[in-house]
């Protein structure tokens, strides 16, 4: 274990001043991978070589059983290897020598992230891409705490929590290296230890890896074309749709947006929004097309039926969930976009997109945000990476058969769901919430009188106290064991 | 799906504690009010308009549906029973509402194919029943799928289908016979321990159950092999889920995907077939293995109901050359 030098005086991680892992630079490396912090092996300078084996190692980064994972497992994907790829940790410690780590929101770490990247973090000039493993390197290289799970697998502006100024964000879908003088690209990835407690994390952490390879090479991400103002007369056989509408008023469109196989992008303000013509045969892509068609429609003066009779369409969300289907809901996909999997259009995105993320600018550059939102579709659908949902579903014929014959056809059916809507009785359901409450009142009541205080059972730390403290319950197994 | 920590609260980490066995007033309390929640919050919605309009997308895990905004479907079968009310037809129309029985082990039996099980689900028999008095209690070790009802040697103090060694059947069935690895299954199962059989006895009464189906235990055996290996998992209409994590997890998850998928694909051929044949019909609302339709008044509601339940209950062959309906119940609603 390496004593921790002078420069990491007065860093609330400091502890005992044992047990430092310096950053393991290469020069002339391209790459800067940015993990979270040391494991045990690391600190104990000792290299694992599987099968519970170890040989004695200099104390550098990601030589762990996470770090075997790595090297073995996803940096060739990106055409890699280590001698190749300079290592770091954005905490150069373990933290009381646990795995542990504070949680993000918590100053400490903010603090102890700020001094350790200012005393030690000395990338070289080489480098052409940060890689940013897990959240709180994404912190420790964007000063973002929030949205890792939207950032994942999209380039972030390098704008590091230790700088003394950071630069303001770019209000357009970010191309690095597009506009002199721009920060060099942070490639946001999973870390490796997440794959472990969430396997399906997989599949997305496997892709960014292949991905990395695109963007040392120059192929990705591809710039933002110009985005067209004019509304079309006569729409193109083929295009991706996407609508912009009020968030009090959904029935109020405010914007839309087509984009092509050719890469041409439209977005159209509503005011401008004249009566068009498509062409019978025409297929339309989009993401989620309950949301999208009774918008669609009024641009022909169509009923949806009428217009569904017309064209052909594509739905990228329900192909996406035929391919993919999974656990996609995780605890981090709540509120935020984006779990380990997920449907949504910044996880397509994020897989098949030959641009770069869009889905922050709603507010701050929401012309941008409408035209990537439809080539973003494109691209899942056909002319992004890996061939687009089209392309998987084209090597896959039974869950195309499922896609074509189970899933599309429930568009309309979901449609005329949502839009017809169910009549309530408000008398009973005020009555039968009554009820409910009153059940709520007397599982509280059981509770309490179990535990003999007033426990509230809304309460996750009450609970969790009385559980895991006072209980200290844990998983039994095996009969006669209770 | 994401493990949680050590001290979460969590509906999926809390359950598991339920079910490994743990025994806390407040762990269930918990639990039930969780559950409750989800329900009051939806009903908050439906009290404040004299409209809902949930947003529904079938495209959860291995094929299922979620509505939300509010969330009709989350609400338990009991409570459906009690306020069915609280949503309604309009004028002009009239719903239909089904509810497969016992789809999962049905499906399950349509792809085994074991002799007994296929004979008790034609029959109509009540399997939960049977594997009580037959395996798990042994009133009547040599009943036959054609016994009547009165040589299964019921107790006197038999609830039908409210008694709880019924209850323990059913789970013994799901964890022993469906998803489970092995005999030993049975002693994991919480609240065992309750029907007064000792170990050795447990696991003799789940051996004799795996022995009567050894047809269930060797297609097990071979989805299971097949999801460690090739890390994916089919219906019999071909819906695919990809497997990650360890080869355990993915033989677990693999056979889940293979009944569950097939019961969301019934549903959306189901709901596909109405939408070609009605088309002024509508959904109003996917439950967890049923649903509610809503048609016009010019749809005479025996003929229409007679033929929706053709489509609903109609033969499926998955698996083993086995023809298997799934029988639904059934309730017309009027405004």
């Amino acid at each position: 274990m390496l004593p921790k030098p002078p420069e990491c005086h007065g860093c609330p991680a400091y502890g005992d001043g044992q047990g430092w892992v310096p950053d393991d630079m290469k020069p002339g490396a391209e790459v800067c991978l940015i993990a979270q912090g040391p494991g045990a092996d690391e600190e104990a300078g000792r290299r694992y070589l599987g099968h519970e084996q170890w040989e004695p190692h200099p104390c550098v980064p990601l030589i762990g059983k996470t770090g075997r994972v790595w090297e073995r497992g996803y940096l060739p994907l990106a055409g890699l290897d280590r001698s190749e790829v300079s290592t770091g940790n954005i905490i150069r410690c373990r933290w009381d020598h646990t795995d542990k780590l504070p949680p993000l929101n918590q100053t400490v770490v903010r603090r102890a992230i700020e001094h350790c990247n200012r005393a030690h973090f000395r990338p070289p000039d080489s480098i052409k891409v940060f890689v940013a493993m897990g959240e709180y390197a994404f912190m420790g290289l964007t000063s973002l705490q929030h949205d890792f799970n939207g950032w994942r697998g999209y380039v972030h502006p390098y704008r590091p929590l230790h700088a003394e100024t950071v630069p303001p964000l770019p209000t357009r879908v970010w191309t690095p290296g597009l506009v002199p003088g721009d920060p060099l690209p942070v490639y946001v990835v999973h870390h490796i230890a997440r794959i472990f407690r969430e396997p399906e994390a997989e599949l997305p952490a496997k892709r960014d890896w292949n991905k990395l390879a695109q963007l040392l090479a120059g192929k990705w991400p591809e710039p933002m074309p110009p985005i067209i103002g004019e509304p079309l007369d006569v729409w193109p056989n083929e295009f991706a749709f996407d609508t912009e509408f009020s968030e009090e008023e959904p029935d109020r469109l405010v914007r839309y947006s087509i984009a092509t196989r050719d890469r041409r992008v439209w977005v159209v303000e509503a005011m401008n929004a004249g009566r068009g013509t498509i062409l019978p045969g025409s297929r339309v892509i989009m993401h989620n097309a309950p949301a999208d068609l009774p918008h669609l429609r009024k641009f022909f003066g169509l009923t949806v039926e009428e217009l569904l009779a017309l064209i052909e369409i594509e739905d990228t969300m329900y192909a996406h969930a035929v391919l993919w289907t999974g656990r996609v809901e995780t605890d981090d996909q709540k509120g935020k976009q984006g779990g380990a999997s997920s449907h949504t259009l910044n996880f397509l995105g994020s897989i098949y997109a030959r641009i770069n993320r869009w889905k922050h600018l709603a507010r701050i550059a929401p012309r941008q945000y409408a035209g990537a939102d439809a080539l973003g579709t494109m691209d899942a659908w056909a002319t992004g990476l890996h061939g687009g949902l089209s392309g998987e579903l084209a090597r896959d014929p039974q869950t195309k058969w499922v896609y074509e014959n189970l899933q599309k056809p429930l568009v309309p059916i979901v449609l005329r769901a949502h839009k017809r809507g169910i009549a309530t009785d408000q008398k009973a359901a005020q009555a039968a919430l009554k009820d409910i409450k009153q059940e709520q009142h007397e599982f509280e009541l059981r509770a309490q009188a179990y535990t003999g205080w007033p426990l509230n059972l809304r309460s996750p730390q009450q609970v969790a106290f009385w559980l895991y403290t006072m209980e200290q319950v844990k998983a039994k197994r095996a009969f006669g064991q209770r | 799906m994401k493990k949680p920590s050590a001290r979460s609260i969590n509906q999926d980490k809390l359950t598991k504690l339920r079910d490994s066995g743990v025994d806390s007033d407040v762990l269930l309390a918990r639990l039930d009010f969780i559950e409750y929640e989800g329900m009051r919050k939806a009903l908050v919605k439906l009290s404040e308009a004299d409209r809902v309009f949930p947003e529904i997308l079938p495209t959860q895990a291995s094929g299922r549906w979620s509505t939300k905004n509010p969330n009709l479907g989350g609400f338990k079968r009991e409570f459906w029973k009690k306020h069915w009310h609280i949503i309604h037809p309009d004028p002009g129309e009239w719903w239909l509402e089904f509810d497969w029985s016992g789809i999962e082990a049905r499906m399950f039996t349509a792809y085994t194919g074991d002799e007994e099980d296929v004979q008790l689900f034609k029959q109509g028999r009540d399997i939960h029943t049977f594997t009580c008095a037959k395996y798990l209690m042994a009133w009547a070790p040599d009943l036959g799928v054609n016994s009547p009802l009165d040589s299964y040697n019921l107790p006197t103090d038999w609830l039908n289908s409210k008694d709880e060694r019924r209850t323990r059947a059913k789970n013994f069935r799901y964890g022993v016979g469906q998803y489970g690895t092995s005999a030993k299954a049975v002693l994991g199962m919480p609240g065992i321990e309750t029907l007064g059989l000792d170990r050795q006895m447990l696991l003799q009464r789940a051996q004799q159950f795996l022995n009567a189906r050894p047809k269930a235990q060797a297609w097990k055996e071979m989805i299971w092999a097949q999801c460690r290996t090739d890390k994916e998992a089919r219906t019999f209409m071909g819906r695919r889920r990809k497997l990650f994590g360890l080869p355990d997890d993915r033989a677990k998850d693999g056979l889940n995907h293979k009944i569950q998928g097939s019961v969301a694909d019934l549903m959306d051929w189901c709901l596909i077939a109405v939408s070609k044949e009605w088309p002024h019909a509508s959904l109003i609302l996917n439950k967890h293995d049923g649903a509610i339709l809503a048609f016009p008044k010019e749809c005479p509601v025996d003929t229409t109901t007679a033929r929706v339940k053709a489509l609903v209950e109609r033969e499926w062959e998955v698996g083993q050359g086995i023809a298997m309906n799934f029988p639904a119940e059934w309730e017309t609603i009027h405004g």
